[in-house]
């Protein structure tokens, strides 16, 4: 249970299918978590491989993977299971930090899980979640930015609007991974552009201008808010808001909490308390760490502040 | 339809062909069978066995493969056997007089030569010998003497290692093919330098090169051709990373294939080249081609089997064949084996050309993620014997011993040529020596560089053997390298950093390493030990971790 039961970070309080398929994993019954997995969007079932890999049972996903590697479902889950091992060897600070021994570790596992990745993308060409992983997995071992964009490709042929793989874009454009501001807003406008109303991938333009943020507010905290305050930027943001959250038609899939915390920290920074209000109020009790911990101070307390403000 | 019987004891392959008679005479001779201190010996008496025939308007040509070398000519009876007669007579006595003037020849071909892309897979696949000398220049043609050669021509040049081919109506009157007795070769035994296969090397930028050598069968060549096909659609058409992409394979007479890959890029997509190549090969090994596909490609060899048949163009290959111990076997005989090749017999030469893949990747992709293991550019020890320390950086030294010389930085780095395992050894009047090790690795001596450097250089010359040695020209005084009178920071010609053309970061000295755009390792999530980073394109390329002795090398050439 969350330790405050005001603000529930816990992924699985949102996405009941990502507890039955964690459940199914535990318990070793790949048929359970097949069900779980085949009955979600493709754009959800990437998430919910993402999400239930770091706890899987290794052993048992070898077996299952060993035992039919056509099942795309299972190599992808143990490539991002064994991406999330290396990962968390690394630790997720900056590369000054890392030592050279976990660097080994890191790119050890990070190897291991590309090998069956680049086996199941084989075997399963149309299946994006395997590309999906191939994403990550492609950052690790730096394998180049039109590598990356290759497998984003692969990606977009199997499903247009995969909007964990494109949250996976907007971060390889980032200028910390050798892009610029220029291509993560141009990537994140055409995505959302293209995107049908009311899908996750209408937020890209929110999450490209939150990078941006983020990596002003880091020595200037006036030059983001002013950033932010924009007037292109403000309006992009609002219309990326009607494109997704706010649309007649959207849909909550796997990823909406986060997309609608984004929006909410947006709106209070652009000091708009109705719209504010309305996210927290679709939210209820659900939240992510992410924007909020990147603002100075604990994310429940801003959490709370924020909602306190907004009411 | 092939006829065979001897002319002058000579085995000869006959193909009834209308229209122009073609004749060749081809040797199991090669690149192969020689070494690198006298490489370009075949070439040469290729070159000495034609001197005679000055410009012709007939269509001759001739050629030293890695292990047959050809005679071909096409035009009437009389241009055949004046051709093949001269060859013969030729090669039984070479015209020595000639050596000097055919020498400079190969020279200046050598430097007009375009070399074929997949060239350097040859040296790192096999090292400084027997198959891996394709990688290599001609350097031996200096030191060839007319005493060699005509022991060469004798061994390899003669009746017992030759078979004739005649594609016409019939064999033309007059032939005579007096050449010496002798005897069969033997086909070479393929060297390896690699420790570990499947590997990678990183080769030039814009390029990708892959081979694998496979057990020689039909569907090997079916595998190459449906290989073709797929970096075709792959690379080209489904993500328009590479123009030219292609396969193709050769036989071998040690019963293997080698099947050889390459591919263009852009600049800005090299790294998708390697990710894309590589899918296309676990696409071939895990699932297969598509039965159709390699239906299509049988079809079209045996088509092109059955025209070349027919027009005796397949002389040239099956008379390689015999010369190397296989049997003999007709454009039919040949199609009927490509016939029953199965898309799972394509997919088992597949996963046995991964396993023992070579790759050159293009060199501003980072190939380290593929799995393959990286070429050593390194030796794994070190000799002892007597150390001559750089001047002016004592991490640096050379060590001869009596087992070899190494090239040492620091305690943990070394190039090492052992003096029984040395191919050549290039030697300049002013000491500067070059050791080239038959796993093609080099240790570079300059005696100006190294305390007592005249000292090593001379212990060096009195442990190689002297047949391993091949005099250079004396240098420009001024290209000869000078220690460094002071090291300054940070202009490339003291910096001893692989960075061309980042800035130096250190603030104590010119061993500094260098900061390209990204790397101070805040934007990174490269492994850069210290934060060298020499990609061209920003923070998420390879690093050189290490690589002292690399640079010092690079140091050394430099100088």
């Amino acid at each position: 249970m969350s330790q405050h039961p005001d603000v529930v970070f816990e992924a699985g309080a949102a996405y009941p299918a990502l507890v039955s398929l964690k459940s199914a994993l535990a318990r070793h019954d790949w048929p359970g978590a097949r069900a779980v997995l085949d009955a979600a969007t493709p754009g959800s079932r990437t998430s919910l491989i993402d999400l239930a890999a770091d706890e899987a049972p290794r052993d048992f996903l070898e077996n299952v993977f060993r035992d039919d590697p056509a099942d795309g479902a299972a190599g992808a889950l143990l490539g991002a299971h064994l991406t999330s091992v290396g990962w968390n060897i690394r630790g997720s600070g900056r590369a000054r930090n890392v030592s050279r021994e976990q660097f080994a570790a890191f790119h050890e596992w990070l190897r291991r899980a590309e090998q069956v990745l680049i086996e199941t993308t084989a075997r399963c060409p149309g299946d994006p979640a395997g590309w999906s992983r191939r994403l990550t997995t492609s950052l690790g071992l730096q394998t180049g930015e039109a590598e990356f964009r290759r497998r984003y490709d692969r990606v977009a042929e199997a499903d247009p609007h995969h909007w964990p793989a494109q949250t996976s874009m907007i971060q390889r454009l980032c200028p910390k991974w050798g892009g610029s501001w220029e291509k993560v807003h141009r990537f994140a406008h055409e995505a959302s552009a293209a995107a049908p109303l009311g899908s996750l991938s209408g937020s890209l333009v929110a999450k490209a201008h939150i990078e941006h943020w983020f990596s002003l507010v880091v020595d200037d905290e006036a030059a983001a808010i002013a950033y932010l305050r924009t007037p292109a930027v403000r309006d992009s943001i609002y219309d990326a808001a009607r494109r997704s959250v706010g649309a007649p038609q959207f849909r909550p899939e796997l990823g909406w909490v986060r997309a609608a915390n984004e929006f909410a920290f947006l709106f209070s920074e652009l000091g708009d308390r109705g719209a504010t209000a309305w996210l927290f109020g679709g939210l209820g009790t659900l939240a992510t760490r992410l924007p909020w911990q990147w603002v100075r101070g604990d994310a429940v307390e801003t959490i709370r502040a924020r909602r306190e403000w907004a009411r | 339809m092939i006829q065979r019987f001897d002319v002058d004891g000579v085995p000869a392959l006959f193909t009834p062909v209308d229209g122009q008679l073609h004749a060749g005479l081809a040797f199991r001779a090669g690149l192969a069978d020689e070494s690198l201190a006298r490489l370009g010996m075949t070439h040469l008496v290729e070159h000495l066995a034609l001197s005679f025939h000055g410009v012709a308007d007939n269509h001759s040509y001739s050629a030293a493969g890695d292990e047959i070398t050809q005679f071909h000519i096409g035009g009437s009876e009389t241009d055949v056997v004046a051709f093949l007669n001269g060859v013969c007579a030729a090669l039984s006595d070479l015209p020595l007089h000639r050596l000097a003037v055919e020498r400079d020849i190969l020279t200046v071909e050598q430097h007009g030569r375009q070399p074929s892309i997949d060239e350097p897979l040859a040296g790192h696949r096999h090292g400084a010998r027997g198959y891996g000398l394709r990688g290599y220049p001609e350097m031996g043609l200096a030191s060839i003497t007319p005493d060699g050669v005509r022991a060469w021509a004798a061994r390899f040049f003669n009746r017992a290692n030759a078979v004739l081919w005649i594609a016409g109506r019939g064999v033309p009157a007059g032939l005579r093919l007096a050449l010496p007795d002798g005897q069969r070769q033997p086909v070479p035994v393929a060297s390896s330098a690699l420790p570990v296969r499947p590997a990678y090397v990183t080769g030039p930028d814009g390029v990708l090169a892959w081979n694998a050598v496979v057990r020689r069968r039909a569907a090997a060549g079916v595998f190459a051709g449906v290989l073709q096909r797929a970096m075709f659609r792959s690379l080209r058409g489904q993500a328009g990373i590479s123009y030219v992409a292609g396969a193709t394979h050769d036989d071998r007479g040690d019963g293997t294939t080698v099947v050889t890959a390459t591919a263009d890029a852009l600049p800005e997509k090299q790294s998708a080249v390697v990710g894309g190549f590589v899918d296309v090969l676990a696409t071939l090994r895990y699932v297969g081609a598509d039965p159709a596909e390699v239906a299509a490609v049988v079809q079209q060899r045996c088509e092109g089997l059955a025209g070349a048949g027919r027009a005796g163009r397949l002389l040239p290959g099956q008379a390689a064949d015999l010369l190397t111990g296989h049997p003999v076997r007709t454009a039919e005989e040949a199609g009927a084996d490509l016939r029953t090749v199965s898309a799972a017999d394509v997919r088992e030469v597949a996963a046995e050309a991964w396993a023992d893949g070579l790759l050159m990747a293009p060199g501003g992709a980072n190939a380290g993620w593929t799995g393959l293991a990286a070429v050593p550019t390194r030796s794994p020890f070190a000799v002892t014997g007597t150390g001559y320390p750089a001047l002016g950086d004592d991490e640096i030294r050379i060590v001869v011993g009596r087992p070899g010389v190494s090239l040492i930085s620091g305690d943990e780095e070394c190039v090492t040529v052992a003096f029984d395992e040395c191919a050549a050894v290039l030697a300049r009047p002013d000491g500067g020596r070059t050791l080239i090790g038959n796993d093609g690795l080099t240790v570079t001596i300059e005696p100006t560089l190294f305390e007592n450097g005249p000292a090593a250089v001379a212990r060096v010359d009195a442990h190689v053997h002297p047949g391993l040695r091949i005099d250079l020209p004396a240098r420009d005084p001024d290209s000869i390298p000078q220690p460094p009178e002071t090291e300054e920071c940070c202009d490339d010609d003291c910096c001893d950093s692989d960075c061309c053309d980042g800035d130096c970061c250190s603030d104590d000295d010119c061993a500094g390493e260098c900061c390209e755009q990204c790397c101070d390792d805040d934007c990174c999530g490269s492994d850069c030990r210290d934060g060298d980073c020499c990609s061209d394109d920003g923070c998420p390329g390879p690093c050189c971790t290490g690589g002292r002795v690399g640079r010092a090398l690079r140091r050394l050439r430099r100088r």
